[in-house]
């Protein structure tokens, strides 16, 4: 512990402070007593001794932690003036949840964490106080045993929930073994951060591993097996196949379901499967079926009952494990802690699999008494396996995102007809189509590795001063590999020209433009895709700092300086490659048709690719505290920082930033006592800061960027190679940056049975990279530069009591509240209204920064059609232009980011049970809900019940919202239906409230009796049974059973799943 | 320890070139040529369409561009992308010339200075044919001109003024000038993507044509580098019609933009919805019948079995007709990809002719009109009652008495089915002047031969603002909408981002 005062009893003149390693010597006589106090602990009193004597402080109640760990230095907490939360990884660790990313979850005031996707490998979405930039990432600095962590890709915050591929690796901290984790560190505000200056605009989270500790020789086993539920129907508003037969009937009365539209249309389910049946003839077993009335009314009616259950086929139940091992010794000379792990999760979709083995290595060897050695190898492995998709395009004329070939299971069982049957073959893309066989033979999978070397050098010529080198070398490589095979829909669709009708329309065949009179052909003749995108990363860091720690005069004036220099080096390559016709069946056989090539080449696509980015930054930094009496304490940071993407003019590439901040511990003053026991302890802070980040990845033009590029050219016989400005040199271009100002109190009430931390901030963003319109004479109108602004200002609070305390039972509680608004303050938004409507908005001036709007819902017209007031104020059914500028008619309905956030979690402690009940909930967020609606429904869509009420005749317009099924005449009379339907999806009717309460964890684990396990040589044993994420006790009723958190974009984005896990924890 | 830390932090972030080679810089000036273009505007905003009322569907430009409005419509042809995209193409060529000057070598890259200057020049022009008023000599010095770039831009908000349509022009002329002995198509792999030597000399020619001169030296220059361009023998440069008639409209159109075609000077592959159907304002038959491929000519009256091989070609769309030479080609993520020919044979020697004309050399003109009606007319033809038809010759006589003895086309057509429209309009030439007579009936000649030339490319907006013809509009049921002589509409508004910072509107 460091800072315990230690006195010599009767000796006002005799005094030392413990050092970072809890460590003092004391000149005395060997007779004296010595007397420890340390706030929140018991004073103790101890005779001093010639030989090293161990002291261990009893806690005089619950108390708060003694360490701030900056990833940079530890700091006596009440020295401490900035904003932090300290979460013990016991206490936070969530069973059965392997990215420790998720845990976080309510856990600390300020801190909110989006399950956007449950995938393993997929980032939450974490914000520290909320947004911190406008089109920057926001997202918080890791930093692990002192070394930032960076993800091997760079994916945006508006990214993580697109269902990309790439989203699978997302995750900075995803090879980090749960049971590695010692704690985790929370630096909120400027003053907390300002030692990573510029870099930590959005907070830093710092995670310590676990060290072998002097004086322990322990193996500890964790063992988790966890049972995921199957999502069920019941929790959705999906129509059965009764419900959903009785629509194609009316869809067929209605002439939208005859032969003539369905025998050749691109896809279709019950009905087309019947049409072709009917039409195909072998010689053995006659018609497929016989066209007579009798026959298909009995082909229907085995549809109608058929309610097929997709989430019992696409899902498992299947048992997922986790066991991790370590062996942690110590003594005063050296200490270790080795870990392995293995994570194998069979999957909750039939295609979801993950395998994962880290290996964990943290060695401390004292050279000398001043000198010590700790060395850090980390290394993961991981295989997963994930359904195949390709990135979604948003359409930006007809207002829709789609993703080509989607064959998520997730939203397949929400969107795919209970009609169909599970074993036979429909029609999607003109080709056969049956989801367990495309799942099997179209998948992705990734092979990551992570790995992270590190060792530093600490050296103490005094005990004062202390010297340190640290050296982090990591690497990643992932390689992530699309196989398509040459029996999945994907392939076929590409040779898909069963007649002259189907060759016209199917737009995945080619018309070479140099052979005359030419019909459309397969560049596909045989053989499936092989697509592999491998990314790597390799990164060093190097950081040499030296510190010094005093107290004189009696302890009244203690010193803490402590500076350093810092170079880190990041390089990411990124490539892959597009194989063309490779015949799984063949012994993975290549079969390419060199018009395949041709057809990428008329249309500018490669069909490889190698990107590579470098960025280096350098930066020198000094901190400096002063406390008297540790009562007031003030602080200064300055950082000055360098980095490649800010250009080479020394103006713009280096970058001061600072902090002052000053604490006043209240309860070291004398008067002080009078309020005891009522108030036990007061302190207040203010800080006030600057922070800065890079801004937005893409924004890097301090020179001009220059890129080769291929132009488009219609033939190949004319192509060449160019170069292209992408970016005009912006010699102006400079960091994002941050003003804070953060008050907090830390206040114990009745001997601290009662601890409140609360803190209340404002931040003002400036030097945001935003658009600014210019007369682009230079060549670009809408440049980004650093034009926008925003504020932010929010408050926060932890209460934490300890209700009951006997011997036997216990009983504490933690209320963790924090709200946040920010507003963006400047800004010159070109966005066309389709980005202010879909996913997660946008924003304009006066409106915070992820923001939602909607068109405004005119009621049904007379003919059941939904009308929206458009861009131009006019009530229309079609006439709406998503690539509008005009915002004035858009209804504003709020922030995709949720403002409120918190838990409540309260732990039950009786003997050796320990029960404990976790509630997350988040408010404050908009939703925009699926899109249900269509102009046009196939005989394959699932339709939801809110159908049933939908419109049928006239006069219904006055009693429902629901719109008309469209029929023939219809769908004629109004050619640009389909966006008229997208409106209305994107209406005020079709969004719900964010808000929720989740009952996130019940757990109830029991210690076994040391008596009984000590014959096994066993020194602990417990048992915990969890469950995890078991329902919404409060949600927005417009979901449906839609999770609030989920973001359902298809591609391998699945929510988190309700979960049972059961854990084994033994020690030896 | 600074100096070390920025000699670290000098590494390049990612992998952007650096203009260092003869390579590099020369692949630079590939972007130098716009990938949009005005004539989606030009084209409805020209006489070529007519209305069909609100039963008929129509996109914002079309429509806009149709009543002469300030275009709000968005997509690939509106002004904000034509603005950026020249410009931009004109910012890459600025790149390329800032590099060649701090070339160790300069010399080594005259043929690629040569190129840039030729796409900084063309850039400006093609901007000023939507954004400024006709070139007239004898107010140029106040009318609107544009900015004129001249070098790389580097700060985030750079204040620029418009000056003048003598500035702009003599710029241009300028950037010409210096380019033109340099042009080298040595240097190209695709030359007809880039100023080839006929390209350069075609745009110099076109542009001499329009930048009028009181000593009239632009048309001896048009003159001249129209020989550059078409050589001592044109005939065999002019397109050949006659491969085109086995063809269907999807062949046609990917023959028709070539580069191996001898009459193709300069190949534009651009973004734009431009050959797309405007059922609302198509090119109707009223106006094919009347004063188009279809309307009575030094040939006759034409038909879809007749002499001018065009009216033989013709496929309906929607309400409208269209020959299928820019057809699109696909679009992707919004980008519709479309291929034009902002340069041909047949187009350079049109401009030669009318050069010819204003130097009153009317044998010369003569030539050259002839071999466009021989080469786009067949010589013979079988009628319907199985006749043989052969083409009247066209001569000097012939075309002062059919160009004579024609009407007038009213502004606006007051009869069902157009038949009071003709191809001859009223002129007032922009700053110089026609004379009466055979002068003004070679101008009919050439300006009609022009409009069929250059249909579905806008071009027909260029002459109508250069001879100041009125246009008429017509509305279904609602009165005309007309287009005076001195009507500031002639010159499209500038993008309202532009407006907005900084740059002075067009005034209304």
């Amino acid at each position: 512990m460091i800072g315990a005062t230690v006195r010599v009893k009767g000796d006002s003149s005799t005094g030392s402070i413990t050092n970072v390693e809890g460590k003092f010597t004391i000149s005395t006589s060997p007779k004296s007593v010595l007397i420890i106090s340390f706030v929140g602990m018991k004073t103790q009193e101890v005779k001093a001794s010639t030989s090293p004597i161990k002291i261990v402080l009893q806690s005089a109640s619950e108390v708060l932690d003694e360490v701030v760990v900056t990833g940079m230095q530890k700091m006596d907490k009440r020295l401490f003036t900035g904003a932090t939360s300290k979460l013990s990884a016991d206490n936070v660790k969530m069973d059965g949840i392997p990215d420790i990313s998720r845990a976080l979850e309510g856990r600390a005031a300020g801190v909110s964490v989006q399950n956007v996707s449950g995938t393993f490998g997929t980032a939450p979405k974490i914000r520290v106080r909320g947004a911190t930039s406008i089109y920057g990432s926001s997202k918080p600095l890791w930093v692990v045993d002192g070394v930032i962590m960076d993800g091997v890709a760079d994916v945006g915050a508006d990214d993580l929930s697109s269902g990309d591929a790439l989203t699978l690796i997302s995750s900075a901290i995803s090879g980090l073994n749960a049971d590695d984790i010692e704690s985790f560190q929370i630096l909120k505000d400027g003053s907390a951060t300002s030692i990573y200056g510029a870099k930590a605009m959005a907070g830093v989270i710092v995670i310590t591993t676990k060290k072998g500790k002097s004086g322990t020789n322990k193996i500890s086993y964790t063992g988790e097996i966890s049972m995921r539920l199957r999502p069920n129907y019941r929790d959705y508003n999906i129509m059965n196949s009764q419900e959903q037969m009785s629509v194609l009937r009316e869809l067929d009365n209605n002439g939208l379901l005859g032969f003539a539209n369905v025998f050749r249309a691109s896809d279709s389910g019950v009905y087309g499967k019947m049409y072709h049946l009917i039409n195909s003839y072998s010689p053995k077993t006659g018609f497929g079926l016989p066209n007579t009335d009798e026959a298909r009314i009995a082909y229907l009616q085995q549809a109608e009952y058929r309610n097929t259950d997709w989430f019992k086929l696409l899902f498992n139940n299947s048992i997922s494990q986790n066991h991790a091992i370590s062996f942690s010794t110590g003594t005063d000379k050296a200490s270790y802690y080795t870990s392995l792990s293995i994570m194998n999760d069979p999957g909750w979709t039939i295609q979801n699999k993950v395998q994962r083995y880290t290996g964990n290595i943290n060695a401390l060897y004292n050279l000398s008494k001043k000198v010590s050695l700790n060395l850090i190898a980390n290394s993961a492995y991981r295989k997963q396996q994930a359904p195949g998709t390709l990135s979604s395009r948003t359409d930006v004329v007809a207002g829709t995102v789609s993703r080509e070939f989607d064959i998520n299971p997730y939203s397949f069982a929400l969107n795919t007809s209970r009609t169909l049957a599970s074993d036979e073959f429909y029609i999607r893309n003109y080709s056969p189509f049956n989801i367990i066989h495309e799942l099997e033979n179209n998948n992705i999978t990734l092979n990551s590795i992570d790995l992270r070397f590190q060792g530093e050098l600490k050296y103490k010529p005094t005990p004062k001063i202390e010297l340190s080198a640290l050296g982090a070398y990591k690497y990643s490589i992932s390689t992530n590999t699309h196989r398509i095979t040459e029996y999945s829909n994907q392939a076929m669709a590409y040779r898909a020209m069963g007649d002259a009708t189907i060759r016209e329309y199917n737009k995945f065949l080619y018309t070479d433009p140099d052979v005359t009179n030419s019909l459309p052909i397969s560049v596909l003749p045989k053989g499936g895709f092989y697509y592999e995108n491998k990314y790597t990363m390799s990164s060093w860091d190097f950081r040499a700092t030296a510190s010094y720690n005093d107290a004189f005069l009696d302890d009244k004036h203690i010193v803490n300086l402590f500076g350093g220099i810092e170079v880190n080096s990041l390089e990411r390559l990124r490539s892959g490659f597009d194989g063309v016709g490779l015949q799984y069946g063949m012994g993975m056989l290549p079969s390419i048709d060199y018009r395949y090539f041709k057809q990428a080449a008329e249309k500018n696509e490669d069909y490889f690719y190698v990107r590579e980015t470098r960025s280096r930054d350098a930066s020198f930094f000094g901190t400096a505290t002063y406390s008297y009496k540790r009562r007031y304490t003030i602080n200064g940071t300055v950082r000055y920082e360098g980095s490649n993407k800010l250009g080479k003019s020394r103006s713009a590439r280096w970058l001061p930033t600072w902090n002052i901040s000053g604490a006043w511990n209240m309860h070291e003053e004398n008067w002080f006592d009078k309020l005891s026991p009522a108030l036990s302890n007061l302190t207040l802070k203010a800080s006030y800061s600057l922070t800065a980040d890079r801004g937005p990845a893409s924004v890097s033009n301090s020179s001009v960027i220059i890129k080769s590029t291929n132009p488009w050219r219609p033939f190949t016989s004319v192509k060449e190679s160019a170069l292209d400005i992408d970016y005009l040199e912006n010699s102006e271009l400079t960091y994002e940056k941050k003003h804070e100002l953060n008050i907090g109190a830390e206040i114990g009430f009745l001997k601290n049975r009662i601890n409140l931390e609360i803190d209340w901030y404002r931040r003002n963003n400036f030097d945001l990279i935003g658009p600014i319109n210019t007369p682009g004479v230079g060549g670009v109108i809408t440049k980004y530069a650093n034009v926008a602004s925003m504020r932010s200002h929010g408050i926060e609070f932890t209460l934490s009591t300890r209700n009951i305390r006997t011997k036997s039972f216990q009983w504490s509680t933690d209320f963790i509240f924090s709200k946040t608004k920010n507003t963006v303050t400047q800004l010159n938004n070109n966005r066309s209204i389709i980005s202010m409507l879909t996913g997660s908005g946008f924003t304009m001036e006066g409106y915070p920064v992820r923001s939602l709007f909607s068109l405004k819902f005119d009621g049904l017209n007379k003919q059941g059609l939904p009308t929206v007031i458009n861009e131009k104020g006019e009530k229309t059914v079609q006439d709406v232009w998503f690539q509008s500028r005009d915002m004035k008619h858009l209804i504003y309905e709020g922030p995709t980011d949720p403002t409120i956030t918190g838990s409540l979690a309260n732990v039950f402690s009786y003997k050796r049970f320990k029960l404990n009940v976790f509630l997350t909930y988040s408010f404050g967020n908009v939703i925009r809900l699926d899109r249900a609606f269509s102009s046009w429904y196939s005989d394959l869509d699932a339709m939801p019940r809110e159908f049933k009420n939908r419109w049928t005749k006239a006069g219904d317009e006055n009693i429902t919202h629901v719109p008309v099924i469209p029929d023939r005449r219809l769908r004629s009379q109004y050619t640009n239906l389909y966006r008229g339907y997208n409106a209305y999806n994107l209406s005020d009717v079709r969004v719900a409230k964010g808000d929720f309460i989740r009952m996130k964890e019940i757990s109830l684990s029991y210690d076994f009796p040391k008596k009984w396990i000590a014959p096994a040589k066993v020194s602990s044993l417990s048992l915990k049974l969890q469950a995890t994420n078991l329902f919404l006790i409060y949600a927005d009723k417009k979901l449906n059973g839609q999770d609030p958190e989920f973001f359902n974009t298809g591609g391998v984005a699945i929510p988190v799943p309700r979960q049972f896990t059961l854990t084994l924890r033994v020690g030896i | 320890m600074f100096s070390a830390c920025d000699s670290f932090l000098d590494t390049i972030p990612d992998n952007r070139a650096e203009l260092n080679t003869e390579e590099k810089i020369t692949a630079l000036i590939t972007s130098a040529y716009p990938n949009k273009s005005p004539k989606m505007i030009m084209q409805y905003a020209s006489d070529n369409v007519l209305d069909l009322g609100h039963n008929y569907s129509s996109s914002l430009i079309p429509e806009e561009a149709y009543l002469w409005k300030d275009i709000t419509g968005t997509g690939n042809d509106d002004p904000r992308y034509i603005w950026q995209a020249h410009y931009s193409a004109i910012a890459n060529a600025n790149q390329a010339l800032e590099a060649i000057e701090n070339y160790p070598e300069p010399d080594k890259l005259k043929a690629q200075r040569a190129e840039a200057l030729m796409c900084r020049a063309y850039g400006h022009y093609v901007l000023s044919t939507l954004f400024c008023k006709a070139y007239n000599k004898e107010t140029a010095d106040k009318d609107f001109g544009l900015p004129y770039a001249s070098k790389p831009e580097t700060q985030v908000l750079v204040n620029y003024k418009r000056g003048s349509m003598k500035e702009l022009y003599d710029n241009i002329h300028k950037d010409i000038e210096a380019a033109l002995p340099d042009i080298d198509d040595a240097i190209y792999s695709v030359p007809k993507y880039h100023f080839n030597q006929k390209a350069a000399y075609a745009f110099a020619a076109r542009f001499n044509l329009f930048h009028t001169q009181a000593d009239k030296s632009n048309y001896q220059r048009a003159i001249q580098y129209a020989d550059k361009a078409l050589g001592t023998s044109p005939a065999a440069l002019l397109r050949n019609f006659e491969q085109y008639l086995p063809l269907g409209a999807f062949d046609i159109s990917r023959k028709y933009v070539q580069a191996s075609e001898p009459a193709n000077f300069f190949i534009q592959p651009i973004y734009s919805t431009s050959a797309r159907r405007v059922s609302r304002y198509p090119y109707h038959r009223d106006i094919m019948s009347n004063e188009l491929y279809w309307a009575l000519g030094p040939w006759g009256t034409s038909g879809s079995k007749q002499f001018l091989y065009w009216a033989r070609k013709l496929y309906s769309f929607g309400e409208g007709i269209r020959f299928p030479k820019a057809d699109e080609f696909w679009e992707e993520a919004g980008y519709a990809h479309i291929v034009t020919v902002p340069f041909t044979a047949d187009e350079t020697l049109l401009v030669r002719a009318e050069a010819k004309v204003m130097l009153d050399k009317y044998d010369e003109a003569t030539t050259d009109l002839q071999l466009w009606y021989h080469s786009h007319c067949a010589p013979e033809y079988r009628d319907s009652k199985g006749v043989v038809r052969q083409l009247p010759e066209l001569t000097r006589e012939k075309i002062n008495t059919f160009f004579g003895s024609l009407e007038y086309a009213p502004v606006v057509s007051m009869v069902d089915g157009g038949k009071d429209r003709t191809i001859k309009k009223k002129l007032h030439p922009q700053g110089f002047s026609v004379s009466e007579g055979e002068q003004e009936n070679f101008i009919h000649c050439i300006l009609h031969f022009r409009r069929l030339e250059t249909l579905f490319e806008g071009q027909r907006w260029i002459d109508i603002k250069r001879y100041g013809i009125e246009v008429g509009h017509n509305r279904k049921n609602e009165e005309a909408e007309i287009l005076k002589v001195d009507d500031p509409r002639r010159a499209f508004q500038l993008p309202i981002d532009v407006i907005e910072a900084g740059i002075e509107a067009n005034p209304r």
